[in-house]
C-alpha cells in the first residue's frame, strides 16, 4: 500500500461505510424472518 | 444459516473487494479521465443492477399473464422499485462523473438522454399503478405496460445510443476506447466483473427484503 496521496484513507473510510450498510441489511433481514414466524404463526394460530 | 445468506455475504466481499483494491489497480492512463475511470467499478454497477432488477420484473410480469397470480404482480413491483433506485442512482453519480470530464453535469448525449427516458418510464408505470384503485385490474394493466416498458428501455438505453454516431459516451457506437467492457484494460477486468456480480447480488438482496415485507403486509390485511 503506497502512501503518496494517501488514497488509504479514501479506501478505509469506504470500507467502513460498506461494512455498515452490510451489518445493517443483515439486521433488516433477520428482523425481518422474525416477523415473517411471527406472522405465519398467527396465521396458523387463526386456522384453529 | 449459510444456506441462506451465503450470496449475501458474497455480495459483501466482492463489493470490498471493489471499493479496497479498485484503488490499487492498475488502469491506464487516459486524457482527461485519467484517474477518475475507477468510477467504473461504481457507476456502471449501477446500470447493471437496474438492468437485472428490470428482467427480474419483466419476467414476472409475463408469469402474471400466464395465470394471474398476484405473488408474480408483487415481484414485478417491488423489482421496479429496486430497479428505479439503482437507476436514479446511475444518473445522479453520472451527473458527477460527466461534470469532471465533459464540462456539464448534463451533455446532449443519445446515452444520457435514452437514460432519463428510461428512467420517466418505469416513474410513468410507478404512476400508473397507483392511479387504478382495483387490484386486479392494476396488476393486470400495469403488467401489461411493463412489458412494453422494458422493451422501450432496451431501445432507448441500450440500442439508440449505441447507433447514435454523435455520442461522447464511451458505450457508444464506433468508439475505440478503452472503457468499453470488452475493451477494459485486462487488470480493470479483475475488479469490474467482481463489482458488477456483487452490486447485482446487493440489488437481489434488497429485492428479496422488500418481497418479503410485501408479502408480510399481504398476510396482514388478508386478516
Amino acid at each position: 500500500m503506497e502512501t503518496y496521496g494517501k488514497i488509504f484513507v479514501v479506501v478505509a473510510v469506504l470500507a467502513v461505510i460498506l461494512v455498515g450498510i452490510f451489518v445493517y441489511m443483515f439486521i433488516i433481514d433477520r428482523k425481518l424472518g422474525k416477523l415473517e414466524k411471527e406472522v405465519s404463526g398467527e396465521d396458523s394460530h387463526k386456522k384453529l | 444459516m449459510i444456506r441462506q445468506y451465503w450470496w449475501k455475504l458474497l455480495s459483501f466481499l466482492l463489493l470490498l473487494y471493489a471499493v479496497t483494491y479498485g484503488f490499487y489497480v492498475y488502469t491506464p492512463d487516459l486524457p482527461v479521465i485519467h484517474e477518475s475511470i475507477r468510477n467504473l467499478f461504481f457507476h456502471v454497477g449501477m446500470w447493471f443492477g437496474m438492468f437485472t432488477m428490470l428482467i427480474v420484473s419483466f419476467i414476472y410480469s409475463l408469469k402474471y399473464l400466464k395465470g394471474f397470480d398476484e405473488k408474480n404482480d408483487r415481484v414485478a413491483v417491488e423489482a421496479v422499485n429496486v430497479g428505479l433506485l439503482f437507476g436514479v442512482l446511475g444518473i445522479f453519480t453520472g451527473m458527477i462523473w460527466a461534470n469532471f470530464t465533459w464540462g456539464s453535469p448534463w451533455v446532449k448525449d443519445p446515452k444520457l438522454n435514452g437514460a432519463a427516458v428510461g428512467l420517466v418510464i418505469y416513474l410513468a408505470y410507478m404512476i400508473l399503478r397507483s392511479s387504478v384503485e382495483d387490484r386486479h385490474k392494476r396488476a393486470k394493466v400495469s403488467a401489461v405496460y411493463n412489458i412494453f416498458a422494458f422493451v422501450l428501455w432496451i431501445i432507448f438505453v441500450m440500442i439508440l445510443p449505441r447507433i447514435a454516431t454523435d455520442s461522447m459516451h464511451p458505450a457508444a457506437a464506433g468508439k475505440e476506447t478503452t472503457v468499453l467492457p470488452m475493451h477494459l484494460d485486462p487488470s480493470m477486468r479483475t475488479v469490474f466483473y467482481p463489482a458488477m456480480i456483487g452490486w447485482i447480488l446487493l440489488g437481489t438482496w434488497i429485492l428479496q427484503v422488500r418481497i418479503r415485507i410485501s408479502k408480510i403486509k399481504h398476510q396482514v390485511e388478508e386478516f
